[in-house]
């Protein structure tokens, strides 16, 4: 790769410039200050790299006025590519030309800088004596230079420090920021939460095994409570029991026996005061009996009374109902009386009568009018059927119409065979028709129109001939007929036969008429007949309601209604008369009754005497002997009371003797030893009380506590705290595992990476320091000859054969930029990729060299310029010539001063 | 007479466990893995009564502690109360975790549990009117560890119609599982069982289908994502000499840990379909809901886009969506195993740096100072972490991973 051209259109102070014919090898640029030369080495580094960003602290080489742009030729393989730029974004626009014409810039530049950074590219391929200088931009391409001969373009040191980087955002040692150490402090936390949560569950257990101890004291302390309940109610049971015996034995002595006693007493002394007539006593049964007979006579006494007034009140109801008939009646008369059942139907059927007479009447009338009526449209019918054939209704007509009917069928017989005779001739025209119009038909459609025109003719001929026969079948001249039969003219007549028609129909109405005649003729006999069976009707109906009682007043016209008006009428009059029928009849049959049984106990009282007297000593007597049976009884009742009230008093005194002893098994009962009196339970009853009291309590704090407790324990058994708190232990465990190994892969590659390049630095470095030392050895003439570099570091020693090892900062400035001259020759010596190709620049780097270092240097650039180009600036005339010396054939060129 | 009982093989229950290896950062998440344990037993006596079962088998560790907390118990007593309530008896022994020299008095259990002894093997004669006749053998844990064979302790005793031996125990010496109670098949064949009841190893396995059948029915509800897939118990239809276990799946809550081959994938929106297609298949396998894990594998294009784009953000919000789906599943882990699409191979004979760093990595593998190399890595993080959240740590892995990030970052721009 030869650069043959550096083109600087804008770039610095450099405007529309160059440096052309630059040569293969070496190249030595003459300029004084202010020529251009690091312009220029910097200009092909833009032109590499692109143009600096003005954010960058370094210099940019703007223009005076316009945009930075400059242009390389290159000879690559044998072939001349032009590299253009100007200033824009992202270091500017890049163009480049192949011998095909424009070319990707990007490939072009990847492949001219063979992978070599830019930072790379100021350490070793274009630098001036400013970089030389600097030992650290040597070291910070160190890896750079190694990797690039890898093929590689990354730093493996930076490659370590990413993976160092990479790996602290897990866990850094010595950090506590980082996910790692925070995820341990807080699992830390959450074990600690664990282990409280699983302190509270062994607690749960003790609560537990408390639990169960508080349940068998509950059901102790229960047990001692029911126990100290049931004594203490034993005790204030039996206290009851004794307090209510004391209370039944005071009642007893105090009150109850005293009265059962007093009471005793009194029924005693009435049983003895009661006093019995034993006489009267003995005859209460005979009395009793006569007592009963008076009775019974008494009563037959009042009922005779009663049935006297009775008969005297119906008799006097007789006599009313009779006069209430009307005068004269009696008693025989009313019983002969007609019932109202009998009036009532008899005035019934007279009206039945009446109303068939009458409805027949009725019917009788309506058929005459009917009758009427159609004999009035049968002459109306004849008269005008007689009208029409000229002839004037009279008696009699019919017989002149049959008159004219025979003549006109003697006329027509006259005609008959003329008419007959036309029959054959008639079908002959007809045929002949049809053929005709056959003929012309078929002419037509064949298109004949001569056949069609005969056709039509014999058509035409063939209807003339129907009609002509047609017309001489009947006479034409009607009025020839008319006059022969005498008529007037018949409009409606055509010929003989509709003559003859016109005459039957005359014939016909003249005989309905004379029908409907006769049949009215029958209907008024039959009126007639109806009228005479409803008048005697009606005289019979008058007559049998006159028998009856019920006859019309005069004027009052015999209807139907006024019938049946006299039919209720009778109906009222006859139930009142057969109710006061039967009043009379019973009470007369009452009176004769109550007349025999009077007049036969009257007798009998009248037969008795002083029964007056001797009934009210029986009485008396019988009174006594009650009396007396009385007394006997409420002796007895008293006797009885007395034994009733001396069991009942003896009971009571057995039950005031019991009482002490049930109120000493009472107290005894309660089973407390030294108790035998009330008192004496009283006091155990407190006692006790107290004792149940403080069971009470006992037994309600345990029950409290085993309440909370259960409640707790029921919680602990529903609580997943310690399961979540567990699942998020293990979670964190899993995170802080998954974060170690992520943090355990970067940072065991970074030991790889550190651990490779400290040996690789180790053991390719020397091979670079070697070459190096021994090109400074070269320029120093011997002076030094050991280049020494730590392991690991780089720190440079330089050792001489007779000399101190010195380290570089010990060293001249010039010897120093010798130093580090032959160590960027020396990297530049170990390259074998494609970037060993890339030319190098270097600016006045021999500026602070002696002549006889300078002498060797330039020996020394010109063997590495048998292998790529390189293009030395320099402004001394001494360095020239050096290099004129060392390799006479270089390419020698001079810039002027700007 | 009918001549076989039914029942349900139940073991490891592990009540009042914490689930471990779990971040459960959605509150849905937590909630169900909360619900989950007691959830699957109330699954296992809804099966009892639902099938009409004749007993309920448990073999061992009911508790995850010898000191279960009072939630745990009441769980399990209500759940025996049920069982009680259906006149359905349950014949218990007591596993390594929950001992007989534990605390369970917290809570009274109801009569038809009957646990078994620990002094010896018991034998008890189940029968219910209508039903056959079934001898059970069982022995519980008398402590936490228990090293003898008991397993020869156990022998049929002539008249059992049908034997059933219960068992908390280690057959065959499993590796991963403590060696309590250890014996083999042949012990317990010799024991002339006709179907053992077996408890301690979580994952569910017919250990023998040949008479005697040899079941563990594993966790009902898996505990940690190492307890992936279906979990459940056994429906056991056992006869003289023949039994037939049917699995049936109680776990509400699955766990599955699925890899995702990214080989095929270049970008971003290639990583969350996979996942979302990862996803939707775990639903539709799983039929409950999930919490799953993915180990994103393969040398892949992406490999890079993943360690340097926020792979946890794009995990949030692809578990979002999928958490409101039903079944919900939940991704509660990502890890990122995946490797650069780079040769290895070639880029270990490059003669530069990362020619070196590929030989140095290998060379700490092969050398077996790997180890070492790791711990004196991790010696400040593994001085701090507790022990349990400490990164598990397979130290040649963990240098190949380290190897792989390392090249991301060096080769990145060459990418």
């Amino acid at each position: 790769m030869r650069i043959k051209r550096i083109e600087a259109r804008r770039f610095g102070a450099l405007i529309d410039t160059g440096l052309t014919g630059l040569g293969n090898g070496l190249n030595v640029v003459f300029g004084p200050n202010e020529a251009g030369k690091s312009t220029y080495t910097a200009l092909v580094r833009h032109m590499l790299y692109g143009f600096t960003d003005k954010r960058r602290a370094e210099r940019h080489y703007e223009p005076a006025d316009g945009l930075r742009s400059g242009l390389l030729e290159f000879d690559l393989d044998g072939e001349t590519w032009t590299l253009e730029r100007s200033d824009g974004k992202g270091g500017g626009i890049a163009v480049a030309v192949g011998p095909n014409g424009p070319a990707n810039a990007d490939e072009f530049l990847a492949r001219v800088c063979g992978g070599v950074s830019d930072e790379v590219y100021r350490a070793v391929f274009g630098f001036g004596l400013s970089e030389l200088s600097q030992l650290d931009s040597l070291k910070s391409i160190h890896s750079h230079l190694h990797a690039t001969v890898a093929g590689l373009s990354a730093n493996p040191r930076d490659a370590y420090l990413g993976l160092e980087k990479e790996a602290s955002a897990f866990y850094k040692p010595g950090g506590s920021a980082q996910p790692v150490p925070k995820m341990i402090r807080e699992l830390a936390d959450k074990r600690r939460e664990i282990r409280a949560e699983r302190a509270e569950a062994q607690g749960s257990q003790a609560d537990r095994e408390r639990l169960r101890e508080l349940e068998d004291k509950v059901s102790l302390a229960g047990e001692e409570l029911a126990g100290s309940r049931a004594h203490l109610a034993a005790i204030e049971s039996a206290i009851a029991g004794v307090a209510q015996l004391q209370q039944e034995r005071v009642e007893l002595e105090r009150k109850e026996i005293p009265e059962l006693q007093r009471k005793l007493d009194s029924l005693l002394a009435a049983a003895d005061a009661v006093v019995v007539d034993d006489e009267a006593l003995a005859r209460l049964d005979e009395l009793n009996e006569l007592v009963a007979h008076l009775d019974m006579f008494e009563g037959a006494r009042t009922q005779l009374a009663a049935s006297v007034e009775r008969l005297d009140e119906l008799e006097s109801a007789s006599l009313e109902a009779v006069e209430r008939v009307g005068d004269g009646w009696d008693a025989v008369s009313v019983a002969a009386v007609p019932t109202a059942g009998q009036v009532e139907d008899a005035a019934e059927q007279c009206a039945q009568e009446y109303r068939r007479a009458l409805d027949a009447h009725e019917q009788a009338e309506k058929g005459a009018r009917l009758a009427h009526d159609r004999e009035a449209d049968a002459r109306v019918v004849a008269t005008t059927a007689v009208a029409s054939i000229g002839v004037q209704y009279e008696p009699g007509v019919s017989a002149v119409v049959a008159q004219r009917i025979e003549a006109v069928d003697r006329l027509l017989a006259a005609a008959g065979p003329s008419s007959r005779g036309g029959v054959l001739p008639l079908v002959l025209s007809l045929l002949l028709s049809l053929a005709g119009a056959g003929l012309s038909s078929w002419a037509v459609w064949k298109r004949d129109w001569p056949i069609a025109i005969v056709g039509g003719v014999v058509l035409l001929v063939a209807l003339v001939l129907a009609v002509v026969v047609v017309r001489r079948r009947h006479p034409s001249d009607v009025s020839a007929y008319l006059d022969i039969l005498g008529l007037v003219d018949i409009p409606s007549a055509s010929n003989g036969l509709d003559i003859k028609q016109t005459l039957y129909a005359v014939r016909d109405a003249l005989a309905d008429h004379d029908d409907v005649s006769s049949a009215a003729v029958d209907v008024e006999r039959v009126v007639s007949d109806a009228a005479a069976q409803l008048k005697s009707t009606e005289t019979r109906c008058q007559e049998t309601l006159t028998a009856l009682g019920l006859g019309l007043a005069a004027g009052d016209p015999l209807t139907v209604p006024s019938l049946v008006r006299r039919v209720r009428e009778a109906q009222g009059i006859a139930r009142e008369m057969d109710r006061t029928s039967a009043q009379v009849t019973k009470s007369h049959a009452q009176c004769k009754a109550f007349s025999h049984r009077a007049v036969q106990t009257g007798v009998d009282i009248v037969n008795e005497e002083g029964f007056s007297e001797v009934s009210a000593l029986v009485r008396l007597a019988a009174e006594r002997s009650r009396s007396a049976a009385k007394q006997s009884l409420s002796r007895e009742d008293a006797r009885r009371e007395v034994g009733i009230a001396e069991k009942e008093l003896a009971r009571r005194t057995e039950h005031l003797e019991g009482i002490g002893l049930r109120i000493a098994e009472t107290i005894s009962g309660v089973n407390i030893p030294d108790v035998i009196t009330l008192a004496d339970l009283e006091a155990a009853s407190e006692g006790s009380a107290r004792e149940v009291e403080r069971l009470q309590e006992t037994h309600d704090a345990l029950r409290d506590e085993r309440s909370r407790l259960g409640e707790r324990l029921a919680a602990v058994a529903d609580d997943d705290t310690l399961a979540r708190l567990s699942l998020e232990e293990s979670a964190l465990v899993e995170r802080i595992r998954a974060a170690s190994e992520q943090y355990a892969t970067r940072a065991v590659a970074a030991r790889l990476i550190s651990t490779t390049l400290r040996r690789y630095e180790r053991d390719r470095q020397p091979a670079v320091v070697a070459r190096a030392a021994s090109l400074f050895e070269q320029i120093t003439q011997g002076r030094y000859g050991e280049v020494l570099s730590p392991l690991g570091e780089f720190e440079l020693t330089v050792r001489g054969n007779d000399a101190p090892a010195r380290g570089q900062d010990q060293l001249s400035t010039a010897t120093a930029e010798q130093l580090y001259l032959t160590l960027r020759l020396a990297y530049l010596e170990s390259l074998s990729g494609p970037e060993s190709a890339l030319p190098v620049l270097m600016d006045v780097v021999l500026v602070n060299f002696d002549e006889q270092r300078r002498i060797e240097t330039a020996r020394i650039i010109t063997e590495f310029a048998q292998a790529r180009q390189i293009i030395l600036f320099t402004c001394q005339e001494s360095t020239l010539e050096a290099f004129s010396k060392a390799d006479p054939g270089h390419t020698s060129l001079s810039l002027d001063r700007c | 007479m009918i001549d076989s009982v039914r029942f349900i093989h139940a073991a490891d229950m592990h009540l009042g466990a914490p689930f471990k290896r779990v971040q459960a950062a959605d509150p849905r998440v937590r909630d169900a893995l909360l619900a989950a344990s007691a959830g699957a037993l109330d699954r296992i006596v809804d099966i009892c009564i639902d099938r009409d079962v004749d007993f309920l088998a448990i073999a061992g560790d009911v508790f995850d502690s010898p000191s279960p907390h009072p939630a745990a118990q009441h769980a399990f007593r209500r759940a025996m109360e049920r069982l009680q309530a259906s006149d359905i008896p349950v014949y218990m022994t007591r596993g390594n975790h929950d001992p007989g020299d534990g605390h369970y008095d917290w809570v009274d259990l109801p009569d038809n549990v009957h646990i078994f002894s620990s002094d010896q093997v018991e034998r008890v004669v189940h029968q219910r009117q209508d039903r056959a006749t079934c001898a059970i053998h069982g022995w519980s844990f008398p402590a936490r560890e228990v090293l003898e064979n008991v397993a020869k302790q156990f022998e049929r005793v002539a008249g059992d119609r049908i034997a059933v031996g219960i068992l908390h125990a280690n057959v065959g010496d499993r590796e991963g599982w403590d060696p309590y109670a250890p014996c083999s098949i042949a012990d317990l064949r010799a024991a002339d069982m006709d179907y053992w009841a077996l408890g301690h190893i979580h994952l569910p396995e017919i250990v023998s289908a040949e008479s005697p059948v040899v079941v563990y029915s594993g966790s009902p509800q898996g505990l940690d994502p190492g307890e992936s897939g279906a979990r459940g118990c056994y429906l056991v239809q056992a006869s003289r000499g023949h039994a037939t276990p049917e699995f049936i799946s109680t776990a509400p809550l699955r766990w599955e840990n699925v890899a995702i081959d990214l080989r095929e994938v270049f970008d971003t929106d290639g990583v969350r379909r996979a996942i979302i297609s990862a996803c939707e298949r775990v639903r539709t396998d799983a039929q409950y809901p999930a919490i799953v894990r993915l180990e994103l594998t393969g040398r892949t294009a992406v490999h890079r886009l993943l360690g340097a784009s926020d792979l946890p953000a794009l995990i949030e919000d692809v578990s979002g969506d999928q958490m409101e789906r039903v079944p919900w599943v939940w991704i509660d882990r990502a890890v990122d195993r995946t490797r650069p699409a780079v040769d290895v191979d070639a880029l270990s004979a490059d003669p530069g740096f990362i020619g070196d760093l590929l030989r140095d990595a290998q060379e700490l593998i092969d050398s077996g100072e790997a180890d070492d190399f790791v711990k004196e890595a991790l010696e400040s993080l593994l001085s701090k972490v507790p022990t349990e959240a400490q990164p598990e740590i397979d130290a040649d892995a963990l240098i190949l991973l380290a190897r792989d990030a390392a090249l991301d970052l060096l080769l990145q721009e060459v990418e």
